[in-house]
């Protein structure tokens, strides 16, 4: 039983939370890709000897249920010892999708097993067929480039070359090394924190204080859930595939506690926008902070509270070699707005209208260089407010590359980027609009996209109108030429694409007089 | 030894006569405008500190005022808020953006992120400018200076006529500028000939990232026609032209100074403090720490110079360190800026911060504040909810009787009363609950200490803390503690330390520019220097790069002294020391040039008050061990190498400093006060 009370709780949680986010600052400022120190795709977090979260600070919230899984695949395949780090990026053992490469370091002080520190980064290249590691086009696994199950990267403070050599075969592979070099000096930061953390307080108090956390987090997170209405409603909602792929919800709230099933989702697709279980645990979690008190420290206590169910071999829950490269970065949104329409109809004051829905994930590239890019959309408006223009909802927040970054690192010139006036929803009070990008192309590339909401618009809500789906053009001779929502094609010196990414829902009817 | 006097009459209430022995010609005065109080140090015959109620509604009235009378025949030291007030309170001009055609919104994009991560209702910060006053012109310069396509002189007549139809001044961001700026001037040269009042971003600031850029010289042109006003009404009504202190710590004339430089001014006079007093000690690494009733200053002393970076930010400043983003508050305003400034964190919390349960049962202190209105519960003034202030004066830290230098009444059994209620509510002991709040406050500090000491890859052992403002020497040893730290410095004046801070700083101007070579190109290199160099006569440069890894995107600053290989080797040891890796073999390249240039103007003296006072008696204070008999002093009887053991409690004027057990404190010769602790061995 614990002893400590409630201002040691409180002393320790400050002390032990500051150790990922110094790893997020080290993390950024040291790696190479735009995609971790411009973007901030990654995240760091801390676990507790029995593998339980103790803290994270996280910059994209499509990894907040992922670390926790990567951990024990990790726990599960290898023997760790002391001066260890352990590298994974298979969806299938705790990855999500390749280009997220998990990184992880068990801590001991003495003789004394503390836990783990871990941390994980967006790669802008991890092999696969086409630059930047995201066709649009993939049907296995194989297709979206290595996989790199659980394995030692470091084994007893020393670098396992056989390891670093699988990505001296990549494309840009200096820049690979040196965002792997990053991960692994953040992790070794994050230790050394740590052992000094626990060394001030003294193990026997960090012992409780892993205890404490996370039945503190558990205990805030009910008490939230306690306070919302109960419900059990069903929902659906599709990704757009050769046919529309059907997701299912059944969401449930009980006193404090919550139920997601996904029974009813489609089956696993032939290409990429299979998502991996955890994936979807992101999802949730992300809904789930934003109905819960954003001062609640995230640790396994929060999830306590929380089931979910996805029936196996579907689209949310896949089997290999299921290609998986859209799960992350496009089914997630769907999930996010599958689980907001079940909280539309109990919630409907506490909820936007659909957003653009999807990251519009654009990846450039030849032998020379990659360039990979999401670009933000309209949001949902929601009662009281419109929908905010040209900014990323939801799953992800990352950066954009500023332009004269682009036009200066890359044969690409940019020739347009602004809002797409029109494309939010009208209502009483308006969606956001959308963003207008055009690349123009200075050398022959591969151009990959993956994109959602091309043929489903973005619904209003309460009689606002829905937002203007997106649109994916290319831009040659002259000519307009229609791309699909998901493209892996050459592209040749000259040519431009133009992406207009959705617009989000209106909110009530027009008509109606506007009251502020 | 020699000893200095001063004389303080805070508010024209309180005077209190000391006599001096050394005399400093001719007379300067510095003067710290703050959002209640303006502080002013005058240095003749001794020191005189005063203060005067700030006057919003005309920030120069007060400034005037003060100085009105005096025969200053030195420098005139200046902290204004002037641009950021202006700036948070929407008093700019009418402005408009001008930019390259298909352009038009990158403002309102920003970088296209939200400013909270988990919020379903989406609100971005909106700039000061209104879509309909955005204009995208033809014309385009490439990535290497390249122009792709001409600009089109009639529509930029055309452009000309609306803007002075519409009575706008104008911000003028194309593409590529930093690397040729024939566009921007061409379109200056004709909002010249218009008479449109208008800043260019290659004047603003010579970086790349268009965003930024654009912003910092959006918001210099929205400020410029207000700040030149308040310079130009100084200049007129003083008998000289005060040297203004800037973000970047450095001082220069008001006529010189742009807006968008002066954001982190009164703060800045902290740090330009803390680095005189690391030249004065010979302790080169500190951690300045200014606290004060709603927020904390924090900034790092490094070998002596002011850490600083090429981007600061504009609003709100704090971090937030409970959610991912800063809490809401209204309209809330946050643009970067690219201009120099001291690297400063700012935490909400301070005297003020408010100490509570939450519904988890865990205590929580802070961000809300009581701030000055209605203040700690001990101010008596309807205060409900017990604050940090509260805590310490029921501690025992805080004197009653000599708070703010005894002008000010607490109710200490008011303030018991509700701290008591606190701590039933968490079933716990009131001197526990009173202790735990210190506690918490200090470990909320020291996790943004860190961010600028271990994230910056800065051990907190090599620091020593520089305590100042009211409540700063009150925390600053037991945050020392949590950060393994044993060594706390108080200066002179800690209630007014940054006022006297901007006394002791040097002129400095800082000229940069983007530009991209590899590290090896000497000659180009060379080039660019004397290109960018001002070399103003009488001043000293510094050159400074700015280099990367060939394909990273941050890059870290370094010295231009030594021979290429000099520099190879030291940026690949920083790297080392800053990311925990090098790589040897690298391509470095060179993203920024940078010429620092310097020249020193500030007082050299160490201010000492010295009075032959009866000490108070000790009194019981309360700490993690108990309640202890402590001792007390006041610090203007504290003779040059006196010293003693915690815990002690040493009154200054508006600050109380706190030396607790297993701490001692010294003075030295010069009157600065250590408390230091024994580390085991």
């Amino acid at each position: 039983m614990s002893t400590l009370t409630p201002i040691e709780i409180e002393i320790m949680k400050h002390a032990f939370i500051s150790i990922p986010e110094q790893m997020g600052a080290s993390l950024q400022r040291s790696s190479y890709s735009p995609n971790i120190k411009e973007r901030k795709d990654e995240s760091c977090a801390l676990f507790s000897a029995d593998a339980k979260l103790l803290a994270q600070a996280e910059h994209i919230p499509v990894h907040l249920g992922a670390m926790p899984n990567a951990l024990d695949a990790a726990i599960e395949s290898c023997d760790l010892s002391r001066g260890d780090q352990i590298i994974l990026n298979d969806p299938y053992m705790g990855g999500t999708h390749l280009p997220d490469i998990t990184i992880i370091k068990p801590v001991w002080s003495d003789e004394h097993f503390l836990g783990y520190v871990v941390n994980r980064a967006h790669h802008s290249d991890i092999g696969g067929k086409t630059p930047g590691s995201m066709p649009g086009d993939s049907k296995t696994l194989q297709d979206e480039g290595i996989v790199i199950q659980p394995m030692h990267i470091v084994h007893k403070g020393i670098i396992v070359e056989d390891v670093m050599d699988m990505f001296s075969e990549l494309r840009c592979s200096s820049e690979r090394m040196g965002d792997l070099r990053a991960q692994m000096g953040a992790n070794e930061l994050g230790a050394r924190e740590f052992t000094k953390a626990v060394q001030r307080f003294g193990l026997d108090q960090y012992q409780d204080f892993v205890e404490d956390i996370v039945r503190y987090s558990e205990k805030r997170t009910r008490e939230a859930i306690r306070g919302l209405p109960e419900f059990d409603i069903k929902e659906k909602d599709v990704m757009e595939w050769k046919e529309p792929v059907e997701l299912h919800l059944r969401m449930k709230k009980e006193e404090d506690e919550m139920k997601f099933d996904f029974q009813g989702t489609q089956q696993q697709v032939e290409g990429n926008i299979n998502a991996p279980a955890p994936v979807t645990y992101s999802a949730v979690y992300y809904v789930l902070r934003c109905l819960i008190p954003d001062d609640i420290p995230i640790t396994a206590g929060c999830y306590e509270p929380v089931a979910i169910d996805i029936p196996k071999d579907t689209v949310l829950n896949p089997k290999p070699p299921a290609a998986v490269s859209s799960g992350n970065v496009e089914t997630s949104q769907r999930v996010v707005e599958l689980i907001l329409k079940c909280l539309r109809r109990v919630l409907p004051d506490m909820m936007p209208a659909e957003s653009q829905g999807t990251m519009n994930n654009i990846t450039v590239g030849n032998d020379n260089f990659t360039f990979y890019e999401t670009i933000g959309g309209g949001a949902g408006a929601y009662r009281g407010g419109d929908g905010e223009d040209g900014v990323h909802v939801h799953m992800t927040n990352t950066q954009n590359t500023p332009i004269e970054s682009i036009e200066h690192e890359y044969p690409l010139r940019v020739n347009q980027y602004r809002l797409r006036k029109g494309s939010g929803g009208s209502g009483m009070y308006k969606g956001g609009e959308g963003i207008v990008k055009e690349i123009e192309f200075l050398e022959d590339c591969h151009l990959s996209i993956q994109s959602e909401r091309r043929d489903h618009e973005p619904k209003g809500m309460n009689g606002g109108k829905n937002g203007k789906c997106g649109r994916n053009l290319l831009l040659s001779n002259g000519e307009k030429i229609i791309l699909e929502s998901r493209v892996s094609m050459d592209v040749k010196t000259g040519e431009s694409l133009i992406i207009k990414t959705p617009g989000g829902g209106g909110w009530g009817k027009k008509r109606s007089v506007r009251k502020n | 030894m020699v000893f200095y006097y001063y004389d303080i009459n805070i508010t024209k209430l309180v005077q209190q006569l000391f006599y001096t022995l050394v005399r400093y010609k001719p007379m300067v005065l510095a003067v710290d405008v703050g959002g209640t109080f303006t502080d002013f140090i005058l240095i003749e015959d001794g020191i005189t500190c005063y203060k005067l109620p700030s006057t919003p509604d005309d920030p120069s009235r007060s400034v005037i005022e003060g100085i009105e009378g005096k025969d200053i025949t030195g420098d005139i030291f200046h902290g204004t808020t002037i641009a950021t007030n202006a700036f948070l309170e929407g008093k700019g001009a009418d402005t408009a953006f001008i930019t390259n055609r298909g352009f038009e919104d990158i403002l309102f994009i920003g970088r296209q992120t939200r400013p909270k991560l988990y919020d379903l209702f989406v609100k971005k910060d909106k700039p000061p400018v209104s879509s309909g006053h955005s204009y995208g012109i033809l014309g385009r310069i490439g990535s290497n200076g390249d122009i792709i396509q001409e600009l089109n002189q009639k529509e930029l007549n055309v452009l000309a006529d609306e803007l002075k139809k519409k009575d706008l001044c104008a911000a003028v961001c194309l593409f590529h500028s930093y690397k040729n700026p024939l566009h921007e001037k061409r379109v200056g040269n004709i909002l010249k000939q218009n008479d449109i009042p208008h800043s260019l971003s290659c004047d603003v600031t010579g970086e790349y990232r268009e965003y930024e850029r654009g912003m910092t010289t959006l918001i210099d042109a929205y400020l410029k026609p207000t700040v030149k006003d308040y310079f130009d009404e100084l200049s007129s009504s003083l008998p000289k032209t005060p040297l203004i202190m800037k973000s970047n710590g450095g001082l220069d004339e008001a006529g010189r100074v742009e807006p968008v430089d002066t954001f982190l001014s009164g703060p800045a006079g902290g740090a330009a403090g803390g680095r005189f007093i690391a030249k004065h000690t010979g302790i080169k690494n500190l951690v300045t720490f200014d606290m004060g009733g709603t927020s904390a200053d924090m900034c790092s002393i490094v070998d002596g110079e002011i850490t600083w970076k090429d981007q600061g930010r504009i609003g709100s400043f704090q971090v937030d360190l409970e959610s991912s983003a800063r809490e809401e508050s209204g309209e809330s305003q946050d643009f970067p800026v690219q201009s120099e400034m001291v690297d400063i964190v700012t935490v909400g919390a301070g005297g003020g911060s408010i100490a509570m349960k939450d519904s988890g049962g865990v205590l929580r202190v802070g961000p809300q504040s009581a701030g000055a209105d209605p203040g700690p519960v001990c101010y008596g003034k309807g205060g409900q909810q017990p604050t940090i202030t509260d805590a310490l004066l029921c501690a025992g830290y805080i004197d009653p009787d000599y708070f703010l230098g005894g002008k000010f009444d607490l109710d200490t059994e008011k303030a018991q009363g509700k701290l008591e209620e606190l701590a039933d509510a968490l079933g716990m002991a009131l001197d526990e609950t009173i202790n735990g709040i210190y506690r918490i406050a200090n470990s909320t500090m020291s996790r943004s200490m860190k961010k600028i000491t271990v994230e910056k890859g800065l051990d907190p052992d090599d620091f020593s803390i520089l305590a100042f403002g009211g409540a700063g020497p009150l925390h600053a040893a037991s945050l020392a503690d949590e950060l393994g730290i044993t060594q706390v410095i108080i200066p002179p004046m800690p209630g007014v330390f940054s006022a006297f801070g901007m006394m002791t700083g040097d002129l400095i101007r800082d000229d940069s520019r983007t530009y991209f070579t590899e590290l090896t190109n000497k000659k180009e290199l060379e080039e660019v220097i004397q290109e960018i160099a001002p070399h103003h006569e009488g001043w000293e440069e510094e050159v400074i790069l700015g280099l990367r890894y060939k394909g990273q995107s941050y890059h870290l600053n370094l010295t231009y002294t030594g021979n290429i290989s000099d520099i190879r080797s030291r940026f690949h040891k920083k790297h080392m020391d800053m990311y925990g890796f090098s790589r040897d073999g690298e391509i470095i390249e060179v993203v920024k040039v940078h010429v620092k240039s310097k020249k020193s103007a500030g007082v050299e003296i160490l201010p000492r008050e010295y009075e032959d006072v009866e000490h108070p008696e000790d009194r019981r204070c309360l700490f993690k061990e108990g309640l202890l008999p402590t001792s007390v002093y006041y610090r203007k009887g504290l003779r040059g190498n006196e010293k003693g053991d915690g815990p002690a409690v040493i009154e200054d004027t508006n600050s109380t400093i706190l030396v607790p057990p297993n701490w001692k404190w010294r003075v030295d010769e010069d009157g600065l006060l250590y408390i230091e602790k024994e580390v085991k061995k």
